[in-house]
C-alpha cells in the first residue's frame, strides 16, 4: 500500500517536471535582451548577430529549442555555458553542493530555533517568556535577511572578528572552517525559517493542547513534558511539515541575496549572473535543478505526511 | 498597548542602528597617511621589494571567458592580465611600452614591424616566437574571435624566428595599443591545439602567473610562473582573486582581514576610508567618462540646435561636486585632462540662457524625451540631477530605469530610445574611441552623425604614427564632433580607487582603470 502510494506520487512529479522545465523556458525567452547581443556587445554587426543566432540555434521556434533543450537534458546534457564554455551539468553541480550545505544548516537552525520558541512560549502563555518568543517570531519574519546580514557582518567579522566575513569552505574539506564560514549566512537565511516555524508550531501547540485528549492524558497523570512530546508535538508538527517544505524553496530563493553578500559561489550567485548576462542554458539548468529540488521536498513532505497521520489516506 | 509596541519598536530599531553606527566608524582616527596617492604612485616609495607570500584580493567581477579573443567584458582584463603578457604594454599615461614586443617601428604608415623578445616561454613550455605571434593574431582576426581591433591588418608575415611584420589594409594608428588590449595577448598555440574548445577552461599564456583554479564567481588562484622572463619577478609567490560583487562585502573582507586589496571603491566609501589608519588607497583619474548618449536620427536629437542646447544645459561642475566628493573631473570632451590625447582648451559653459536660445533658434521652446538609465543608485543620481539641471533650459527629461543589458540592447541594437545615460568605458588608444564613438560608423554613434570634415580629420588620425600630431588632431575632432555637432553628451570623468592593506606596496593605477596585481609585493 505505502509503496504503491510513493509510486503514484513520482508519477505526478514527471508532469510536474515537463510544465514547470516549458514554462521557465518560455520566461527566460521572454526576459528582453538577446544572449547574442550581449556576447558581441560593440562587436554586433547585423551579420554576425544573424550567425551567432544560429550558431545559438535562437532563430528556431520556442517549442523547437525547447524540445532539443529537453531531448538533451534527458540525456544528462545540459549543454555549455555561452561565455565561459564550462558544461552546465558540471556547473550546476558543483554549486549545488554548496547551496545546499547552507540552505541544510539554515533548515536547522530554523527548525532548532523555531521549536524551542514556541515551546517556551506555550509552557507559560502570556508571560514574559511568551512574549520574548513572539517578539522574536515577529522580528524574524520583518527583518530582511540582507540587512540582517550586513549588521551581523560588521558585528562578528569586523568588529569582533570572530568569524570570516566571506566565502566559503566545504565541510567535506574542513567540518571547522565550514563551521565557521556557514554560520552566519545559514542564520541570516534562517531566521526567517525560524520565526515562521514559531508562529505556526505555537499556534497549532495552543490548540492541540487546548483539546479533549490532553486534557484526558492530564488526568492520567501523565506529566507536562511526556503530553508535549507524545501527544501535542506529534499533532501540532503536520502544519509545520508543511511550512517546512515550502521554506525549502523560499530558502533556495533567498540563497540569491544571502550569497551575494557573503560572496559564497553557490547556486543563487549562478542564477544572477546568468540572468545579468543573458546565459540562458546556465539558467536553464539552475532553474531545472532548483525546481528538481523543490520537487522532490514536496515529494517528502506528502510521505512525512503519511507517516504522521496515519489517518491521512494512502490511495 | 498599541502605544508600548510602538515605543518598543523604536527603541528595537534604535538600538539597531546604533549597532550599524558604531560599525561604520569605528576607526576615526587622526589624520592618514593616502593623502600623497593622487598621482597613483602611492605605495611604491622607501624599501625595496621584496620576493615571496602571497594575497588575497577582492575583485568585481568574475572573467567573462578566459579565452581573449571570446571575453566579452571589460572588466576582464585585470584577471587576464596576470596569466598573459602582452605584446605592447602601456604605462600608467597610457603611452606605449615594450611589452612581449621589444620594439617596433612603422616603415611605412601601412606596414607595423614587431621585433620580439628572445628567450620568453609559455606556461606549457611553448617557446614564444614569430609563429606563435602570427597564429595569435590571425586567431585574433578570426571569424570565431570577438575581437575587432585589428579589422585594418591585411596579413601577418614571419619575417624572422623573431620578427613579424604587419600589413595593413589602411592605415592604423591604434593598433599600437590595440597591442596591449586582447589583441595582443598571447595565447600558447600549442595549448589552444590540445584543449580546443575547452581552452577557456584552461588558459596558457606567458604571463608572470599561471592560473591553477577556478571556482566560477568564486576565486581564482594564480601561482607564480617559475620561468617568467623577466628575471626576479614577480614578486608573490600567488595571488587568490575572490570574486565579491557587492562593495560592502569587498569592504567587510578587507576590514575583516580576509582580503588584503579590494578593486573598486566608490567616491562615498572613499571619503570614509581615507580617515582610516588601517587602509591605504590608490585613487588615479581613467579615460572612462559617464556619458549620454544621443541617437541623432530620433527627435528631439534630429536637430543639432537642440543637442547644443542640451551640451550646454548640465552643469557639469556641480553634480562633480555633490555625487564625487570633488574626486571627479567635468568632461567637456572624451579625454581626461592628464591624457595626452586631450585638447586642454575645450569646455562647455552651463549657460541655460544660451540653451534656451538656441531652442528657440530650433524652432521649439520645450523638449521632452526619455532617457534609458540603469537602474543602480549611482547612474540614478546622475540622471535625476540632470533632470533637474536641464528643466531650467526648457527640457523634460522622463527617466525609464532598466536593467543594463536590456537598455543598451533598446538603445544600440533596436534604436527605440532617444537618450541614453550610461558610460564610455575608454579604450588603450584614443583612435579605437575615436573610431568607435565619434566617427558616422562608429557603433556608439547610434544616429551615425558626423560631417566629411570630421571622417578626414579621423582618417588622417588614423595615418599619423606620431603622438603630438595625433594628440592635435584628437583636439580638433573633439571640438567638432563633441562642442560643433553635439553628436554625444559627455558628463564626467571619475577615478577609479583601490584599497589595500599598508603592507601591500607596488601598486599603481593607471589611467585605463583596468588595476594590474602582477607586480605587487608585501612588506613586512
Amino acid at each position: 500500500m505505502f509503496i504503491k502510494f510513493l509510486f503514484r506520487r513520482l508519477l505526478y512529479v514527471i508532469p510536474m517536471l515537463i510544465v514547470t522545465t516549458l514554462v521557465v523556458f518560455s520566461l527566460i525567452l521572454l526576459i528582453p535582451g538577446d544572449p547574442a547581443l550581449a556576447l558581441l556587445g560593440d562587436n554586433a554587426t547585423d551579420e554576425k548577430l544573424a550567425q551567432l543566432r544560429t550558431q545559438l540555434g535562437l532563430d528556431q521556434p520556442v517549442l523547437v529549442q525547447y524540445w532539443n533543450w529537453l531531448m538533451s537534458a534527458v540525456q544528462g546534457d545540459l549543454g555549455r555555458s555561452l561565455f565561459t564554455g564550462e558544461y552546465v551539468s558540471e556547473a550546476v553541480i558543483s554549486r549545488l553542493g554548496v547551496t545546499f550545505q547552507v540552505v541544510i544548516t539554515a533548515m536547522i537552525f530554523s527548525f532548532i530555533l523555531g521549536m524551542f520558541f514556541a515551546i517556551t512560549s506555550i509552557l507559560k502563555p502570556n508571560s514574559w517568556m511568551d512574549y520574548v518568543a513572539r517578539f522574536f517570531g515577529t522580528l524574524g519574519t520583518a527583518i530582511p535577511n540582507f540587512w540582517l546580514a550586513m549588521l551581523l557582518v560588521v558585528l562578528f567579522s569586523v568588529n569582533l572578528g570572530w568569524l570570516p566575513a566571506t566565502g566559503f569552505t566545504s565541510v567535506m574539506e574542513h567540518p571547522i572552517g565550514f563551521l565557521k564560514s556557514v554560520l552566519l549566512p545559514a542564520f541570516c537565511l534562517g531566521a526567517f525559517g525560524a520565526a515562521q516555524i514559531t508562529r505556526q508550531l505555537r499556534s497549532s501547540l495552543i490548540e492541540v493542547l487546548d483539546s479533549d485528549y490532553i486534557r484526558t492524558a492530564y488526568s492520567k497523570g501523565l506529566l507536562l513534558w511526556p503530553v508535549i512530546w507524545k501527544h501535542g508535538m506529534r499533532n501540532a508538527l503536520l502544519p509545520v511539515v508543511t511550512t517546512v517544505g515550502l521554506m525549502f524553496g523560499n530558502m533556495l530563493g533567498a540563497t540569491v541575496v544571502i550569497e551575494s553578500v557573503f560572496a559564497i559561489p553557490g547556486m543563487g550567485q549562478l542564477a544572477v549572473n546568468s540572468i545579468l548576462q543573458r546565459d540562458f542554458p546556465m539558467l536553464q539548468g539552475v532553474v531545472l535543478v532548483m525546481v528538481v529540488l523543490v520537487l522532490i521536498i514536496n515529494f517528502i513532505t506528502d510521505v512525512l505526511y503519511g507517516v504522521l497521520d496515519p489517518r491521512i489516506e494512502l490511495d | 498597548m498599541k502605544k508600548v509596541r510602538k515605543i518598543v519598536s523604536l527603541v528595537l530599531l534604535g538600538t539597531l542602528l546604533f549597532i550599524a553606527g558604531c560599525s561604520g566608524n569605528s576607526s576615526t582616527s587622526s589624520n592618514n597617511q593616502s593623502s600623497g596617492t593622487k598621482d597613483g604612485s602611492s605605495s611604491t616609495e622607501t624599501s625595496e621589494p621584496k620576493k615571496g607570500g602571497s594575497i588575497a584580493v577582492a575583485y568585481d567581477s568574475d572573467v567573462s571567458n578566459y579565452d581573449p579573443i571570446l571575453g566579452n567584458s571589460g572588466n576582464d582584463h585585470s584577471l587576464l592580465y596576470p596569466v598573459y603578457d602582452t605584446l605592447v604594454n602601456y604605462n600608467n599615461e597610457l603611452e606605449p611600452e615594450a611589452g612581449l614586443a621589444e620594439s617596433w617601428e612603422t616603415p611605412d604608415e601601412k606596414t607595423i614591424v614587431l621585433h620580439l623578445r628572445e628567450g620568453v616561454t609559455f606556461h606549457d613550455g611553448t617557446p614564444f616566437d614569430a609563429e606563435a605571434v602570427k597564429f595569435n593574431l590571425d586567431r585574433v582576426r578570426s571569424e570565431e574571435s570577438n575581437i575587432s581591433d585589428l579589422s585594418s591588418v591585411d596579413s601577418v608575415e614571419v619575417v624572422d624566428p623573431h620578427t613579424v611584420k604587419l600589413h595593413l589594409k589602411q592605415p592604423d594608428s591604434s593598433i599600437i595599443l590595440a597591442l596591449s588590449d586582447r589583441s595582443g595577448m598571447m595565447v600558447s598555440p600549442s595549448a589552444v591545439e590540445k584543449f580546443g574548445a575547452d581552452y577557456g577552461q584552461n588558459p596558457v599564456g606567458a604571463g608572470p602567473f599561471k592560473m591553477v583554479n577556478w571556482v566560477r564567481n568564486g576565486e581564482i588562484q594564480l601561482e607564480a610562473y617559475e620561468n617568467y622572463w623577466q628575471e626576479g619577478l614577480p614578486y608573490l609567490d600567488s595571488i587568490n582573486v575572490k570574486i565579491m560583487p557587492d562593495e560592502n562585502t569587498r569592504l567587510n573582507a578587507l576590514k575583516s582581514g580576509q582580503v588584503q586589496f579590494y578593486w573598486n571603491v566608490s567616491p562615498d566609501n572613499s571619503q570614509v576610508l581615507k580617515n582610516d589608519q588601517s587602509i591605504a588607497l590608490d585613487t588615479k583619474m581613467k579615460v572612462a567618462f559617464y556619458n549620454i548618449y544621443l541617437n541623432t536620427t530620433m527627435a528631439p536629437f534630429d536637430k543639432k540646435e537642440v543637442r547644443q542646447a542640451f551640451q550646454h544645459a548640465i552643469n557639469r561642475e556641480s553634480i562633480v561636486e555633490a555625487l564625487t566628493f570633488r574626486e571627479g573631473e567635468a568632461a567637456y570632451q572624451a579625454f581626461p585632462k592628464d591624457y595626452w590625447a586631450s585638447n586642454p582648451e575645450l569646455t562647455i559653459p552651463y549657460d541655460p540662457e544660451k540653451s534656451k536660445e538656441l531652442l528657440k533658434a530650433a524652432g521649439v521652446e520645450n523638449v521632452s524625451f526619455d532617457m534609458f538609465v540603469p537602474s543602480a543608485p549611482f547612474y540614478m543620481r546622475i540622471g535625476e540631477a540632470i533632470k533637474g539641471q536641464v528643466k531650467e533650459a526648457g527640457f523634460d527629461i522622463n527617466i525609464e530605469p532598466m536593467e543594463l543589458t536590456k537598455g543598451v540592447a533598446l538603445y544600440f541594437n533596436e534604436k527605440q530610445i532617444p537618450a541614453n545615460l550610461t558610460a564610455w568605458t575608454g579604450r588603450p588608444d584614443p583612435q579605437q574611441t575615436v573610431n568607435l564613438l565619434l566617427s558616422g560608423d562608429g557603433f556608439y554613434n547610434a544616429g551615425g552623425q558626423t560631417t566629411d570634415e570630421i571622417e578626414d580629420l579621423i582618417t588622417k588620425a588614423a595615418s599619423s604614427y606620431d603622438q603630438q600630431e595625433r594628440a592635435e588632431l584628437y583636439g580638433k575632432i573633439n571640438e567638432l564632433t563633441i562642442i560643433d555637432e553635439a553628436i554625444t553628451v559627455p558628463i564626467m570623468f571619475t577615478p577609479s580607487t583601490a584599497a589595500m592593506t599598508p603592507n601591500v606596496k607596488g601598486f599603481s593605477g593607471t589611467l585605463l582603470g583596468k588595476p594590474k596585481f602582477s607586480f605587487l609585493w608585501l612588506e613586512e
